[in-house]
């Protein structure tokens, strides 16, 4: 999200707006907050809608939903076909981060690459950003989970040789194939809907710790892209244009200028791609290109990735204060749990910076901002 | 008994010794907790009863496991010790039996990492010479 304020606006205040946002936003351990409990029913329209359920809940204005992917809403969701022990672990977990490499983090813009570009996605130097990573929570995992132990023997049945059962699969159009999609779409939506509440939420704190009202603080959603998804999409492939099921696991789509689906603020510069780095260094803007449409698939990369495991990480971080040691570099981090900071500290990523020069120098993306964080949030 | 965790660059991965194949089963539960919280901790008052079937030794590991991982999720209990029994069927496994825990306390349970799902990558289970031992990946 692009704020209407500058770094200069919200540094005296800094950790107030962590503070709320901490305070506003559940993190870790699944529960959500006790004003957003829903029942089974509501929670199946939560699946079947995605992000505008919550918009109709009074969660996000109308005008939010042009700037997520397909919409906040994912066509052919199945509500009926999660399973009952997912929708328990849903219940109570819309509106939360979780933990992991989850987070909330408020952030500066530090370097405009594309000056053109940056102007079209309402980027501009120091502005302050905040950026959401979450997604279906447990909800999520449990359809996962329930499909994963019908698809190790849907794969034995269709004489598919799995190099490891964690790869199990069918053919899309088989049984198991139309009901995977069915229940992972409205999972899906779940994500979806789960981002716009935080999104609301987001922007309460802001108005809460700056005392702003809502044009003040001017919170607008630049875009939420998905990064682990398989979807229909169309391709042209030898002169015809054809429908696939899309399969980004760790990628994220980057759908170059003038594609009918990037929404027409950005239709010039392509759609814009979010790749956060980590909580000490910067993340990056991006904007898809043709060459990602006709190589990739129209996909580049998600993230930094990781440099060391959990465990090498939290060894290395035995006797410091990271968070004394991050907030010296300018970043207020709040957390549910140490050892979370401790397996998501800088240094168990790799450089994004490199990472994002080889996409860009694939032609697969285009930079167009660095991001440097100042606040964050983590589970 | 024992478990011990190996490297993995995104995930946790665990190896486990046991006797029996209840126990194994014991000390996956035991595994999944340490990664939670400080399993010592954990205190036993809470009784809760499970009940699961399985095609296979491996997906009853699988299954067993992702019920504690379900039960903490929806519940909030950690879960510290099971007494269990394992019966063959014909078209596969039968598990049964006690888990004993308590209600995830935020002032004295520290939270270590949040388990997404126990997988089937990687995942071995087979009798040894001290009994049975298993590889599992948990997804973080």
């Amino acid at each position: 999200m692009r704020s209407g304020l500058s770094r200069t606006d919200i540094q005296p205040r800094l950790r107030d707006l962590v503070t709320r946002l901490y305070q506003n936003i559940p993190t870790g351990i699944g529960k959500g907050r006790t004003d957003l409990r829903l029942n089974r029913q509501e929670l199946s329209r939560v699946l079947g809608r995605g992000a505008a359920w919550a918009v109709e809940k009074g969660m996000g204005v109308s005008e939010d939903l042009e700037y997520l992917e397909e919409n906040g809403c994912l066509e052919g969701a199945r509500p009926d076909l999660v399973s009952d022990k997912a929708y328990q672990r849903g219940r109570n977990q819309l509106g939360t981060l979780g933990s992991g490499n989850h987070f909330a983090e408020i952030q500066y813009v530090a370097e405009i690459y594309d000056p053109t570009a940056a102007t079209a996605l309402g980027l501009f130097s120091d502005q302050v950003t905040l950026t959401l990573h979450s997604g279906s929570r447990g909800l999520g995992h449990q359809v996962c989970s329930d499909h994963i132990r019908i698809m190790v023997e849907a794969a034995a049945r269709y004489g598919i040789e799995l190099p490891d059962r964690q790869l199990c699969c069918a053919p899309i159009q088989s049984p198991e194939g139309r009901d995977y999609l069915g229940a992972m779409s409205a999972a899906a939506n779940f994500a979806f809907a789960n981002r716009q509440v935080m999104t609301h939420w987001a922007r309460e704190s802001f108005m809460q710790a700056l005392h702003l009202g809502p044009s003040q603080a001017n919170l607008e959603v630049v875009y939420d892209v998905c990064h682990n998804i398989a979807k229909f999409e169309t391709f042209e492939i030898d002169g015809r244009h054809r429908r696939l099921c899309i399969h980004r696991k760790g990628a994220t789509r980057a759908y170059p200028p003038f594609h009918p689906e990037t929404p027409e603020r950005y239709r010039e510069v392509g759609q814009p791609v979010l790749i956060p780095g980590d909580m000490g260094r910067y993340s990056y803007v991006l904007v898809g290109t043709e060459r990602a449409y006709s190589e990739t698939f129209g996909s580049t990369c998600h993230g930094a990735g990781r440099r060391l495991s959990r465990k090498q990480a939290k060894k290395q971080t035995r006797g410091r204060s990271l968070l004394d040691e991050l907030e010296r570099e300018g970043v207020v981090v709040m957390a549910a749990g140490m050892a979370t900071v401790a397996e998501e500290m800088p240094e168990a990523y790799k450089d994004v910076a490199a990472v994002v020069d080889v996409v860009e120098g694939a032609g697969i993306s285009r930079k167009v901002a660095q991001l440097k964080p100042i606040g964050v949030i983590k589970g | 008994m024992a478990y011990r965790f190996f490297e993995h660059t995104a995930d946790i991965g665990v190896d486990i010794e046991a006797t029996s194949f209840e126990s194994l089963l014991t000390e996956g539960l035991r595994a999944l907790t340490d990664s939670l919280t400080v399993i010592e901790k954990v205190e036993l008052g809470l009784e809760l009863k499970v009940d699961l079937e399985a095609r296979s030794r491996e997906d009853l590991l699988v299954e067993w496991l992702n019920e504690i991982v379900f039960l903490f999720d929806t519940r909030a209990v950690l879960l510290g010790q099971a007494d269990l029994d394992v019966e063959a069927k014909s078209d596969g496994w039968c598990l049964r039996g006690t888990v004993r825990g308590e209600r995830y306390d935020p002032n004295r349970h520290e939270l270590k990492t949040l388990i997404k799902a126990v997988t089937y990558h990687q995942l071995e289970v087979r009798s040894s010479k001290v009994g049975w031992t298993a590889r599992v990946v948990f997804d973080i």
